[in-house]
């Protein structure tokens, strides 16, 4: 019903559109934890306590807000099927194509915690703190690196080739640390903020397939949406974008599929 | 013996069984290569569970690529010359035997197979009583190498590797085989190697494809869009060649050990080695190296790290130990093959014994590179220098026949903030 109905204006929006000039929608929606958010659980700092020790860390895998349920580092992207090719991106996104994308290692943890990364940008290591560190970027079609960055070092590194999955990242010294690498040829893509919140801006209007992932769930494949249950075979769903705003509203996850 | 014929009809690969089971010569049972369950478990963890249809496409599709353990197979692309002598495969697979001039066949199930296992996953009968374990091919990840973390080893180090063994572990030399016998196991393991991450990226590729139908029914235009050759070969067993090409032209060139240090030159000098030997140890302990960390104020490898390496950490996260379903999930893993997780150890740099090498060149590279799959980071190479590197070789050079009592050693960066 919900897709149906979206299918069918979304229809009549762009045989309205296809004469006027290329039109873009901006999607949003906030993920929510459908059930008791569980608590936030400390991280075992047992490397460089001295330093390390005085940060209050915390596991990362699953962060869900106990005010509002909303779910953090939800990652939401524009899948491209096999053999198709992904949409020319509005041209906001030239101006950062070329960005330095920073990852840093800070107060003993990966900061931010996932980062998104087009495969045009360079994703910038550094390490704000005292103690070294080492980044393990686990890629899998690009060359994967593996540096010791020392008190204040940095690294500069490009990952040229889409990645299927957010690759992992890590510290051997540290081994609570860890983050994620979403590396996408296309720009449309993001990552939930604090609340759960999402927004991909300037799609191009039309159908689109979107992949959602999170760490603790793999792809997120059983959702409730305006009180239905809705599976979403490899985390994936299709929906219409228009011209302006697209709000999914909020997104219920199953606390079963996260497994850990 | 069933003969597989391949053939690329109107761009798909067909099979023909050309002689159904004519003639098995013993009661031996038939090698087979395993299928990595654990791998597939991995993936269903993070997708569904894998179909029948789907599971049997990625057979099909692996026995026509590679053939069977007995009758080992490589599709003919363009590359393969460069990449190695698909007559080498024949000689190397196989029950054990051999011809009328005494040339040895079946090369693998007689020096390799108890420990790396008839399909190179590093699980042969005895790979469970080792220590370190044995290798697992088919990751596509080797430890010792010429190139940096990440590429595929040269044929130079896989040579080495084979010729010299691994001091401290299993791997014993081959060196009393001949010239041919070694090469033609080189081209086995990345054979077994190729064939493994091939595997791998089916079973990741294969969630992109349509293996059944709504009601059920064999989706026959998703399996043959799977098995096409274009998907196939022009995509996953291509790009996995080219890492594999692209390896031998990347191995780190070292620039000369400076002929001071070298204690059998007629350059030698001891003052300038002692010079270079202190200023490694205090690159040692220092921010810029971090050696100390992993490797211990010491040096007996007793540092802060207790990580595993990549092949256990693919399947097991001890982070998870507390959570409740984590006993069931090793369980279940152990029970598909999966080795006793262990701890990978810092190098005890006091016993002189190295894994990937003694040369200094062979310090130079781990130090240089890093060691693949295990936690060794590569050096930072801003903050390291090619003369500041050779100080560190020199300095792990003489460090077994340093006393262990020796005083003045700096404290060490765990137990300090460094500023």
């Amino acid at each position: 019903m919900f897709r149906n109905k979206l299918i069918l204006t979304g229809l009549l929006v762009t045989l309205i559109s296809a004469q006027a000039n290329a039109q873009w929608g901006t999607l949003s929606g906030r993920f929510v934890y459908d059930g008791e958010a569980p608590a936030a659980q400390p991280a075992t700092v047992n490397k460089d306590v001295a330093v390390c020790g005085k940060h209050k860390l915390l596991n990362e895998d699953l962060v869900v807000n106990p005010d509002n349920s909303g779910i953090r580092n939800v990652v939401l992207y524009l899948y491209v099927a096999r053999g198709k090719k992904a949409p020319t991106p509005h041209p906001d996104y030239a101006k950062k194509a070329t960005d330095e994308v920073v990852l840093d290692n800070k107060n003993c943890r990966f900061k931010p915690h996932v980062v998104t990364l087009r495969t045009t940008q360079t994703l910038w290591v550094k390490n704000s703190d005292s103690v070294g560190h080492n980044t393990k970027v686990d890629a899998l079609k690009n060359i994967p690196i593996n540096p010791i960055l020392p008190a204040n070092g940095e690294i500069k590194q490009k990952f040229p080739k889409e990645e299927r999955l957010p690759v992992l990242v890590s510290c051997s010294i540290h081994p609570w640390m860890n983050a994620r690498v979403v590396i996408r040829e296309s720009p449309y893509m993001a990552v939930t903020d604090k609340d759960g919140k999402f927004e991909i801006k300037n799609l191009p209007v039309g159908e689109h397939t979107f992949q959602v992932w999170q760490e603790a769930a793999g792809y997120v494949s059983s959702v409730v949406i305006d009180g239905k249950k809705t599976k979403w075979s490899r985390g994936r769903f299709e929906h219409m974008v228009n011209d302006g705003d697209n709000p999914l509203g909020d997104i219920k996850v199953e606390p079963s599929i996260f497994k850990k | 013996m069933p003969r597989r014929m391949m053939r690329i009809v109107n761009g798909y690969l067909v099979l023909l069984i050309a002689a159904p089971l004519a003639m098995v010569g013993c009661d031996a049972p038939q090698a087979q290569f395993s299928e990595n369950l654990i791998f597939m478990k991995l993936q269903e963890e993070q997708n569904e569970s894998f179909s029948a249809p789907q599971q049997q496409a990625i057979a099909d599709s692996l026995q026509a690529m590679f053939g069977t353990p007995d009758e080992p197979f490589f599709v003919p692309i363009e590359s393969l010359s460069d990449l190695l002598d698909v007559r080498h495969l024949g000689q190397a697979a196989g029950p054990v035997s051999s011809d009328e001039y005494g040339n040895g066949q079946g090369l693998f199930r007689q020096h390799c197979v108890h420990c790396h296992g008839v399909t190179g996953n590093g699980r042969g009968p005895t790979a469970a009583f080792l220590n370190p374990y044995p290798r697992d091919f088919s990751m596509g990840k080797f430890k010792f190498t010429s190139t940096p973390v990440g590429v595929k080893p040269t044929t130079e180090d896989l040579r080495r590797i084979l010729m010299n063994g691994v001091a401290g572990t299993s791997m014993p030399s081959f060196a009393l085989l001949s010239e041919g016998e070694i090469e033609a196991l080189i081209d086995y393991v990345k054979y077994l190697s190729i064939r493994g991450e091939v595997e791998r990226q089916l079973m990741i590729q294969s969630n992109d494809f349509d293996f059944q139908t709504e009601d059920g029914a064999i989706d026959e235009e998703g399996v043959a869009s799977f098995t096409a050759s274009d998907f196939l070969v022009g995509e996953v067993l291509t790009d996995v060649v080219d890492s594999w090409l692209m390896a031998e032209g990347m191995a780190t060139a070292v620039p000369e050990r400076p002929e001071k240090f070298d204690r059998f030159s007629e350059s030698f000098d001891a003052a300038e080695l002692a010079a270079s030997v202190d200023r490694g140890r205090k690159l040692y302990f220092s921010n810029e190296a971090q050696c100390v960390k992993c490797h211990g104020p010491s040096q007996l490898g007793d540092g802060q790290t207790n990580d595993y390496d990549d092949w256990t950490k693919e399947f097991f996260d001890w982070k998870q130990s507390d959570n409740e379903s984590f006993a069931p999930m090793m369980k279940a893993y152990l029970a598909l093959g999966g080795l006793k997780p262990r701890n990978i150890l810092p190098r005890n740099l006091r016993k002189g014994v190295y894994r990937g090498g003694r040369r200094p060149v062979d310090l130079y590279w781990r130090i240089h590179n890093g060691i693949d799959g295990s936690g060794m980071p590569e050096s930072n190479k801003a903050a390291l220098k090619e003369d500041d590197l050779w100080d560190l070789v020199n300095y792990v050079l003489e460090l077994p026949y340093e006393d262990a009592s020796r005083p003045g050693n700096e404290l060490s960066v765990n137990t300090k903030e460094v500023r």
